[in-house]
């Protein structure tokens, strides 16, 4: 009984629907476009064939593309280069393959311009978004593309390799490709802001792999001009090159953060080393990592051949497990804050050639199953690399997800690795300039307080956490001074304490591409005897209470070389000052 | 100069209620004599200053040191005044599986060779005071030392010290 009536209602809203949809076809008559409110348009495709529609005379622009063949709204998505602007793509079919191309500058009364594999005058961007495959998205949709569009090309922009003064700068300009979804509610204003977002990622990207290559000079990407470096202080050209694609594997990983960013590309416009690519043009990728191998294939297939399946433990070219993935962090599984690594995943099986694209998933052990995807793309050579930056520390799992070229699901590597990154030894810091600066300056204070509270002996001690930047620098912020304290009896001593928690930056500690300051060791001084009760001897370095606090942090401490008593000048230079270090070596790992 | 100050300041100190009225060249003594002495002297040195921290384990452990410039044992203070005066220092061993100190010894007395007085007492704690002789240090009872034990693991926490 209930079943039947479900039924006739179903049949009931079926034909309100219906009524609804002949009105607009009354109000915009007999137009081609009302087809697309029938097709079986997506969140995308809906948000796109909107506002085309809001657009003033979109009739005759449509009929146009009508004209070319048959438009697919759903895959349409953004993209955006510094050098080149910002596009919205829509690829026109014939048949199973995209033959016609139509960019929608994202600029004021700009006409959408359709492209095909014969149009001979086309404008630069449009060579580059090919020559920068930003199509590979589609293919990835198993939608064929023209053979004559994937090969368009850069007409002008062909640097070759440019020494520059001596003794070696060398310039090596790339070109940046972002493309990205089309937003479900993409009005222009949401697109400008997705930009504007995304040119802030390439700066951001490009000042935190200057802390990994300090040598690497670059312009912020301007509107007029792609990324161009200057990578100084290197032997050969070669390693200019490679210094480069790291530079920029590092920068296009923080793009990639973004979780609207679907493929991120910076194209060398430089040629090769030696031997690579002929044409004078290199054309490679930094696509998460995988294309700085591009110009070195060789060097990867032997990397590869070294490499032993996880789990038949057989090599990985001759693996006899269905598919397999082996993960590797370099150079090793501990890796230093504000260092970069290489996470490397190398396929073995004999499906190995059916994996379309593999995506690299972190989280801390800490946070089992909170998986962030870090980067992914196209194997080359059954082989997967990228550059991290690690400024996140903790105890960390990789994973890997992949796609066949059969079959979109994502499904994952059974086998993991993990890896640690280290909070750094406090002899990386306990002699930093700023530390031992700011050291000075709370001794200062320390003395003149002491000093003005001569008559009661009374003395305090003056603290500070270190921090370590993500621009590898280091930096102190005081603490509260530890409580006054009369050094007019035997054992009279003061102290400090102070909660790293208090002073740690928040944010969410499972995040690969963390950029917080952290807290790396403690710093406090100790004080003078000068103005001590007469008689009044103690010992110098941590205190018992230091070293109980510095089980978990390594600390640092400021006082005499030898022990002191009352009398002795606080600045003396047969017992000089110094920084004592005690406690942990580095902060222990807790997230 | 320093020296001849400083013994008349202990001459001075004499007629009050300083521990030690006399001096005694310790090095003239016997070593049985001379044995006797120093541990007399640091057994009432440390059950006055420090009662807590007064250990029954025998021998006391007795080093004669000079100050001189190359010295590596004396505090920088008794260089300053004292250069090329001898001392003994006399050390208090503990039963390390009863409790820790991280001077290594539960106390230590310094008692000058020429006039066998006391100049200066640290505990286990490596706290302490000098100028011991002084009547208004003697005679002030701030200058007692309270005892704190700490068990023999601590001895594993002093480890994190890296001297
Ligand atoms: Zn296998
Ligand atoms: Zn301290």
């Amino acid at each position: 009984m209930m079943r039947k009536n479900d039924v006739f209602r179903l049949g009931l809203s079926l034909c309100i629907l219906i009524a609804s949809y002949s009105c607009q076809d009354d109000e915009y008559e007999d137009n081609s476009f009302n087809k697309y409110y029938n097709a079986n348009l997506n969140m995308v495709g809906q948000a796109f064939i909107q506002n085309v529609e809001s657009t003033p005379a979109w009739e005759t622009q449509w009929a146009t593309v009508e004209k070319a063949g048959n438009p697919h709204p759903n895959e349409v998505f953004c993209v955006y280069s510094p050098s080149h602007g910002t596009f919205t793509v829509l690829p026109v079919l014939e048949g199973e393959e995209i033959t016609h191309v139509v960019f929608y500058p994202m600029t004021e009364n700009s006409e959408p311009l359709i492209i095909d594999g014969d149009t001979e005058d086309y404008p630069e961007y449009v060579r580059g978004f090919f020559q920068a495959q930003c199509y590979a998205t589609w293919e990835e949709h198993q939608l064929k593309v023209d053979r004559k569009l994937k090969t368009f090309v850069y007409n002008d922009s062909i640097v070759p390799a440019m020494r520059m003064a001596n003794p070696s700068p060398y310039f090596l300009p790339a070109d940046i490709w972002v493309s990205f979804t089309y937003y479900y509610n993409a009005t222009w204003t949401n697109l400008y802001v997705c930009r504007a977002e995304i040119g802030k990622h390439v700066e951001n990207g490009l000042i935190i792999a200057k802390r990994s290559f300090p040598n690497v000079l670059f312009d912020f990407p301007g509107t007029t001009h792609n990324v161009d470096l200057i990578v100084q202080n290197v032997a050969t050209y070669e390693i200019a090159s490679e210094t480069a694609i790291k530079f920029l594997d590092i920068a296009m990983n923080h793009v990639r953060t973004l979780n609207y960013v679907q493929r991120v590309w910076a194209v060398y416009c430089w040629t090769p080393p030696s031997g690579g690519a002929s044409g004078g043009y290199y054309g490679g990728f930094s696509n998460g990592g995988s294309g700085k191998d591009s110009g070195k294939g060789d060097d990867l297939a032997s990397e590869y051949e070294e490499r032993f399946c996880p789990v038949c433990h057989k090599r990985m070219s001759e693996c006899t497990c269905a598919i397999s993935f082996r993960i590797e962090v370099s150079p090793n599984n501990e890796v230093e804050l504000a260092k970069h690594y290489d996470i490397s995943v190398y396929i073995g099986g004999e499906m190995r050639s059916e994996v379309a694209n593999v995506f690299i998933e972190m989280t801390k052990t800490k946070y089992p199953n909170h998986w962030v995807r870090i980067g992914g793309g196209q194997p080359l050579h059954y082989t997967y690399k990228q550059t991290m930056m690690a400024f996140n520390p903790g105890e960390w799992v990789v994973q890997v997800g992949f796609q066949l070229k059969s079959d979109p699901t994502i499904g994952y590597s059974t086998s993991t690795t993990k890896f640690k990154v280290l909070y750094p030894h406090v002899d990386d810091f306990k002699n930093d300039p700023i530390v031992v600066s700011f050291f000075e300056d709370l001794w200062t204070k320390c003395v003149s307080f002491a000093e003005s509270h001569q008559s009661t002996h009374e003395v305090r001690e003056f603290g500070a956490f270190v921090f370590l930047n993500p621009d590898g620098s280091y930096s102190c912020t005081e603490v509260e001074p530890g409580p006054i304290v009369a050094l007019d009896h035997a054992g009279a001593h003061g102290t400090i304490s102070a909660s790293t928690g208090d002073y740690e930056y928040p944010s969410y500690w499972n995040d690969p591409f963390r950029q917080k300051p952290l807290i790396v060791g403690t710093m406090h001084t100790h004080y003078p005897a000068t103005w001590a009760a007469e008689g009044i001897h103690f010992p110098v370095g941590p205190s018992k209470k230091d070293i109980e606090f510095a089980q978990k942090i390594p600390g640092l401490v400021y006082d005499y070389t030898n022990k002191i008593k009352a009398g002795d000048a606080a600045d003396n230079p047969e017992n000089p000052l110094k920084i004592w270090d005690y406690g942990v070596k580095r902060r222990v790992l807790e997230d | 100069m320093k020296t001849l100050l400083f013994i008349a300041m202990i001459l001075m100190a004499i007629p009050g209620m300083a521990q030690q009225k006399k001096t005694v060249n310790v090095d003239s003594l016997s070593e049985k004599k001379r044995t006797e002495y120093l541990t007399k002297v640091a057994e009432k040195v440390v059950k006055h200053f420090g009662p807590g921290y007064y250990r029954k384990i025998r021998p006391l452990v007795i080093d004669k040191i000079t100050i001189t410039p190359q010295d590596t044992i004396s505090p920088p203070y008794m260089k300053r005044e004292f250069m090329g005066r001898t001392y003994y220092r006399v050390r208090f061993p503990y039963d390390e599986n009863y409790e820790f100190f991280p001077l290594g010894y539960a106390a230590e007395v310094i008692i000058w060779a020429d006039t066998g007085i006391a100049y200066s007492v640290v505990f286990g704690n490596e706290f302490g005071v000098v100028d011991i002789n002084n009547p208004k240090i003697y005679n002030d009872s701030r200058y007692i030392m309270q005892y704190e034990w700490q068990p023999p693991e601590t001895r594993e926490l002093y480890k994190l010290i890296h001297r």
